[in-house]
Formats: structure tokens, C-alpha cells, sequence
């Protein structure tokens, strides 16, 4: 409080200095203020002049793809009333438009979702939100977001007039941009506030796993804090937990065969190898430069309202569809390959012997999927029955054996220390 | 509302747009305007970054020495004891600009496109280019010179109710070399830049924008100075591009050092008075590793630092981020 007044003080005496200051040279001033005054008259008559030539020129430079990406947003979105309707019917809304409000954008280029939407119970405010599920997060001009949508709830301020819940999306899916470009992978945004426009980034296998921790630790904390029962958020962060979380939403995910396999075999690598995220990084270049693509996006074969989405999904598919699958042998962090030894087969390639000092033995370890799809994985260890561990998790998670996710992980912990098979 | 000036006053780039003042009371604005003057003399006061590596400490004693000279006033650049280059308007710009006329109104009407509500141009009028050393001729200075000249950017910002526009005055010195009419090897570059902002009046002509609060009105008319040293090896590659920013008035004592480790990546650092602020690595000229904010305080509330991964130049959620 005393600093209040201190602060406020100064702050009179240096507004009174300002304007006994302006007060004492004013007579002197008047004919140099007259002067100054016709200047910039006469600099805004020529500013006129020449923003209306530079309207010209903008208004002459032909429309590139990107002007009309996405572009404008539609409507009409669903309302807070509809959403509320939805909320006290128990019934998600159907496919539908949410608007964003993005603060430096026009209304007519707001960032929107279309899709379809679940509900998701938001621990800090105590309530079940309407979140995005399937679909489309276009930010018009410059990209778009397509694919399955997790939402994280995060602290929020309760204790105030309006509570505006804030959390976090994860989108397993496609990036797509103005130049035609499609890329596969993994993307958040965080610490978002409802109703305002979302950033999203590309996030690492890695990454997501230790938001995934932060997340868990975060809610358990809050719920011991609460004394209250485990709540019931549709969304088990234990068993997300043990499975590790960017298996857990790419096996979630909405996405074709080809592209799911494709990271959940990058995310296994990336994991259990020792390189730095890089075979999920390598697997999305491949994806995109391959087209990216697969059989159409969503199962339920989804038609969007968003001008001009449907057109570049559907040209996304076609241009899968001619491209070539990989084959041969992958080096390790490459691609799967679609042809290779029978399933389960192991081709070890040692690298490095399992000498004296607890060194690493690195290997390749090759198998099949149920679904004919091969696979080349580095693995790296120090313990036999750890290395066994890591094959399983590595060949259950690239085949995307969700039934066998739990086993998985509990035969890691057990053999590794950890749940995904991180030696301790 | 006290938090709400202080965040306004905490860039000079929010306050130039001057949406939200008319929401201060006026011992907010006290307030506010106290905070950022104390901010401005706590950094007035450190002076500037100091290195062990003589190159690097030879320019910041350089630049010490230029700036007590020249310090903020535009006048001394030279302007008027210059001679006249006889170029035209258009070689004149593309000396001061380093990009032609024409690219100019194309890259601007580019951004146009992208960025909705902006337009930007420049008035090849208000162009001017003296020689204070060194030879001047029809292509503009040839060998080592010392030039002075002036340019004029216009730009404005529309949106839902509001439109600014901005006239930017630009009074600049270059010094360096020049062969068959392109600049080469290391050169020093000092830009002074005085803005003046408008809005439409009722009968839509610009006028003036005067704000209700002196402060901002204050800061619109600080001219900032940038002291600018681009030194290049022996065979001409680029190998280090020292920055220092100066407004007292809007508290911007910003001094950036970007290191040329070699043709592919790069070292940089900012600092806030002798505070150290930012630090990025690039690859080919984009951020690549950790861009890392360092924490700070602003009228004693402490900043949080944050470290950001970026990988050839797009930001990347990542636990591990290499830089090579």
C-alpha cells in the first residue's frame, strides 16, 4: 500500500513537471508549433496520396492459393446457448462450426473447428466441456489442422466473475498449407483459454510423454488437493500413463492405416532407440513428401463446410493413392518397409558388444504385423531381458495391438524400470 | 487497470497503437509512467555489454564513442554538410534501402496481401543522398565512402473502428565500400528514426493522432537511434552483425551480437542493458536449438524465462533440440 502511494506520487510530480514545462515555452512555441502544424499537413496529404497508390498496387497483384485457403470463415457456428443445450441433454452436439476469436485477425478470417465433438470433464472448473473429437482447426490463409483432437484440462482461475476453462489440444493428424503441402504428425497447443484462437506446434513422441507426466502429476496433486474421488473425465491419465501417451492418442487417432502405423512405429523408435526424436521426424518427411496421405482421412467419410476443405482432402487421398509405397530394407529411422522377414522373425544386428562397463548393445530388430506391414526398429539396451521387453513393446505398438498395450508396458516396467522401456 | 497500463507501457510498439489508455484512470497512468521511467533508468544506468573477445569489445567502444558524439540527434549524422550525389531518387534508395524502388512497393504490397489491415509504401520524394567522403557518382558512391541520406515509409494499420497510420522518418549514415554500385565487405550503418502518427479526421483527411495521455504522445516523438556494425573476414563473409537500439524515453537500450560461426550457422544474443535477454542459434539463417529467453523484472514483478525449440526455423515442442 505504501509503495501504492509512493508510486502514484511520482507519478503526479512528474505529470505536473510535464505540463509546467509545456506551460512556461508555450508563447515561444506558438509560430514553431504553426509551422510544424503545416508540415505534417502536408505530410499526411502526401501519406493519403500514396497509400491509395499502394492500395493500387496490392489490388493489382494476382490472388495467390492462399488467399482463399479456408477463407472466409463460415458460419453460422454453434452458439454458447446450443452448447449449453447440448451439455444439459447429455448429447454431443452433431458436426458442427466453433469460431475462435484470434484478436488481430478480422472476423472473416477467425480461426474455426468443424467436426464432430465430445465431452470431456474439465477437473479444475468441475464440469464436462464440449470439446473438438474429429475434424478440421483452420486458421484461413495459412494452414489447417486435420484429425482427432484431445483436450487436456489445465488449472484455471475459478474464483472469479466469468470462468474462461483452459487447457490444452493435441491433434494426431495432418498439417495442410496454402502450397499444397500435407504433413503427418503429432501437434499441440497449450495453456489455451475457451473461446480464443489456439497456436498449434509440432511436438516430438518425447515431448508429448513428459506433458503427459507433467499432466498426470498436475491432476493426481489436484485431486489430493480436492480429497475428492478420482473423477470420472472419460480420459484415464494411470493407464495413459503406463502406456505412454503418444502411443495412447496415435492409437486414439482418426487416422488412415498407412499414416497411424507409420507414427506409432516413429514414436516406438524414438523411444526406445537412443537417437533424439528423429525417426518420427524423418517418418513425417517421408509422409509428406510421399503424399502424406492414405485412404481418406476419416473413417465416417466426413463432408466439411469449410470452403474448399473437401477438395483438398479429397485431392490428398487421390495423390495417395498413386503414390508408391517404400520397400527394401529401411535403415534404421526410415520408414517401415512393406516387405521383410515373417512375423515375429528377429534379425539382431548387434552394433555394439554387451562388454564390461554396461555399455549398450544396439540392434535392428526386424519383424511382420498380423497386417503383412514389416518393420526395421533400433533398439538399444543394456539388459537382456530389457532388450526382450523393448522387442515386444516395439513390435505390439508398431502393429498398433491395442489389446496388448497393457501387457506391453507391464512387461517394461518390469524388466526396464519403466513403463516404456527407458532403462533406469 | 493499473496491471492493464503496465502491460501497455511494457512495449513501445502496443502504446504507438494507443487502443487502451482512454482506460486508464489518470494515477493508473501515473502510476504506469512512473514504473516505465524507473525501468528506463535502471538500464540507463547499467551501460553497455562488455566482452572478452577484442573484436566484439572494440566495436561497443566504438559505438560508446559515436553515440556520446551523436547520440539521438539526427542533425549530426551530417546531413547538411554533405555534397550532393548526383543519383537519381531511385539509386538514391536502392544506396539507403539495399533493395530497388520498385522491389520495395513489391515486397511491401506482398506483406499487404498476407497481412490483413496493413498497407506500406514509401515516398521517393522525400529521397535524399549526400557524399561526406569518398567518391559519388551516377551509380552512387564507388570505393570507401561515407554517405548520408533520407528516406520516408509510410504504413497503416485498419481494422474493425480504427485505422493509424504511421509516417517514419528516417535520417541515415553509412559508411563502408562500394563497387560498381553494390556495397561490399564490412560497412557501419547508423539509422535515426522519428515517427509522427495520424488517424482520419471527420472529414476523413489525417490528422494528428494526439493522445489524451502526454506520456504516450511522449513516446511517439522519441526518435529512436540503431547503431548498426556488419564486419566481414578477410574473403568478405559476413562474421559478425553487432546491433545497439537506443530510445531513453520508450526504455530501449537493446544491444544485439550475431556471430557467423561459418557459411551455415550463427550464435546470437540480446541484451537489455547489460542484461542479457535472448539467445539463439540459427542454421542457414533460421533459428535452429534453443531460442532462450532469459527471466526478468518489471517494476519489481519478476518475468519468467522460457527456453523454445526451433528446428530450421519452425518452433518444435521437443525435449531434446540439436543445433547442428
Amino acid at each position: 500500500m505504501v509503495g501504492f502511494r509512493v508510486a502514484a506520487l511520482r507519478g503526479c510530480i512528474l505529470a505536473a513537471a510535464v505540463v509546467l514545462g509545456a506551460a512556461s515555452g508555450a508563447h515561444a512555441d506558438e509560430t514553431n508549433d504553426k509551422n510544424a502544424g503545416d508540415k505534417k499537413a502536408g505530410m499526411a496529404a502526401d501519406a493519403m496520396r500514396l497509400l491509395e497508390q499502394a492500395d493500387r498496387r496490392k489490388a493489382g497483384v494476382p490472388a495467390s492459393s492462399a488467399a482463399g485457403f479456408l477463407a472466409p470463415t463460415p458460419g453460422p457456428a454453434l452458439t454458447d446457448a446450443d452448447l449449453g443445450r447440448a451439455l444439459r441433454a447429455g448429447i454431443p452436439p452433431a458436426q458442427g462450426i466453433d469460431v475462435r476469436n484470434d484478436a488481430v485477425a478480422p472476423p472473416a478470417l477467425d480461426p474455426y473447428f468443424e467436426g464432430t465433438f465430445k465431452f470431456t470433464h474439465h477437473l479444475y472448473v468441475g464440469r464436462d466441456l464440449v470439446t473438438y473429437d474429429k475434424g478440421v482447426y483452420a486458421v484461413p490463409r495459412k494452414e489447417a489442422y486435420v484429425g482427432t483432437f484431445t483436450y487436456f484440462a489445465q488449472p484455471t482461475m475459478t474464483d472469479v466473475a466469468f470462468v474462461y476453462p483452459k487447457g490444452s489440444f493435441v491433434v494426431v493428424g495432418k498439417k495442410l498449407t496454402p502450397d499444397g503441402t500435407a504433413e503427418t504428425g503429432i501437434f499441440i497447443a497449450e495453456d489455451v483459454t475457451a473461446g480464443i484462437a489456439l497456436y498449434f506446434v509440432k511436438a516430438t513422441p518425447e515431448y508429448l510423454a513428459d506433458f503427459e507426466r507433467r499432466h498426470a502429476r498436475a491432476t493426481e496433486a489436484y485431486r489430493r488437493q480436492q480429497a475428492a474421488e478420482a473423477a470420472d473425465s472419460g480420459f484415464d491419465f494411470g493407464q495413459v500413463l503406463a502406456l505412454g501417451l503418444g502411443a495412447a492418442v496415435i492409437s486414439s487417432a482418426d487416422l488412415p492405416g498407412v499414416d497411424k502405423m507409420q507414427l506409432g512405429q516413429a514414436f516406438v523408435s524414438d523411444v526406445l532407440g537412443e537417437g533424439e526424436g528423429g525417426a518420427l521426424m524423418n517418418t513425417l518427411i517421408s509422409a509428406s513428401q510421399g503424399g502424406g496421405g492414405g485412404d481418406s482421412l476419416f473413417s465416417g467419410g466426413m463432408s466439411f463446410e469449410a470452403p474448399g476443405l473437401d477438395g483438398l482432402l479429397g485431392g490428398l487421398a487421390q495423390q495417395a493413392l498413386g503414390a508408391p509405397q517404400p520397400s527394401g530394407a529401411p535403415p534404421s529411422n526410415s520408414p517401415p518397409s512393406h516387405s521383410g522377414p515373417p512375423a515375429g522373425a528377429l534379425a539382431a544386428a548387434p552394433a555394439a558388444a554387451a562388454a564390461s562397463g554396461g555399455s549398450a548393445l544396439s540392434e535392428a530388430y526386424s519383424f511382420s504385423c498380423p497386417s503383412g506391414a514389416s518393420y526395421s526398429i533400433p533398439v538399444s539396451y543394456r539388459n537382456a531381458s530389457c532388450g526382450a521387453a523393448m522387442k515386444n513393446f516395439a513390435r505390439v505398438y508398431s502393429c498398433n495391438l491395442i489389446g496388448d498395450f497393457a501387457s506391453a508396458g507391464q512387461q517394461c516396467k518390469q524388466a526396464c524400470g519403466s513403463a516404456q522401456c527407458a532403462e533406469q | 487497470m493499473n496491471t492493464r497500463c503496465r502491460a501497455l507501457l511494457a512495449g513501445a510498439a502496443l502504446l504507438t497503437v494507443a487502443l487502451a489508455p482512454a482506460a486508464c484512470t489518470s494515477m493508473g497512468q501515473g502510476m504506469a509512467e512512473s514504473a516505465a521511467r524507473a525501468n528506463a533508468a535502471r538500464y540507463a544506468a547499467q551501460g553497455n555489454p562488455q566482452f572478452s573477445d577484442p573484436a566484439l569489445q572494440a566495436i561497443v567502444k566504438d559505438f560508446e564513442a559515436r553515440y556520446a558524439e551523436i547520440g539521438l540527434d539526427a542533425e549530426k549524422l551530417g546531413m547538411a554538410q554533405g555534397k550532393p550525389c548526383p543519383v537519381t531518387k531511385e539509386t538514391a534508395f536502392q544506396v539507403l534501402k539495399g533493395m530497388s524502388y520498385e522491389q520495395y512497393l513489391d515486397s511491401q504490397a506482398e506483406v499487404a496481401r498476407k497481412v490483413p489491415g496493413y498497407t506500406g509504401t514509401t515516398d521517393i520524394n522525400a529521397v535524399q543522398l549526400v557524399s561526406l567522403a569518398g567518391a559519388c557518382g551516377d551509380n552512387g558512391p564507388e570505393g570507401r565512402a561515407v554517405v548520408v541520406g533520407t528516406t520516408r515509409d509510410i504504413i497503416r494499420h485498419s481494422g474493425e473502428g480504427y485505422s493509424n497510420v504511421i509516417i517514419i522518418d528516417n535520417v541515415q549514415r553509412i559508411e563502408g565500400t562500394w563497387a560498381g554500385g553494390q556495397r561490399s565487405g564490412s560497412f557501419t550503418w547508423i539509422v535515426i528514426t522519428q515517427t509522427a502518427q495520424f488517424k482520419p479526421g471527420e472529414n476523413g483527411a489525417l490528422e494528428v493522432d494526439i493522445n489524451d495521455w502526454d506520456y504516450i504522445n511522449e513516446m511517439r516523438e522519441a526518435p529512436t537511434a540503431s547503431y548498426f556494425y556488419f564486419v566481414a573476414d578477410d574473403s568478405g563473409k559476413p562474421k559478425y552483425t553487432v546491433g545497439f537500439a537506443r530510445n531513453p524515453i520508450a526504455g530501449t537500450y537493446s544491444t544485439s551480437v550475431e556471430e557467423h560461426i561459418d557459411g551455415t550457422y550463427g550464435y546470437s544474443r540480446t541484451w537489455q542493458g547489460t542484461e542479457l535477454r535472448y539467445e539463439a542459434r540459427t542454421k542457414n539463417g533460421a533459428m535452429h536449438g534453443w531460442q532462450i529467453i532469459h527471466p526478468t523484472e518489471y517494476d519489481g514483478t519478476p518475468i519468467p524465462g522460457q527456453r523454445n525449440c526451433y528446428q530450421n526455423g519452425e518452433q518444435i515442442k521437443a525435449l531434446e533440440c540439436p543445433s547442428t
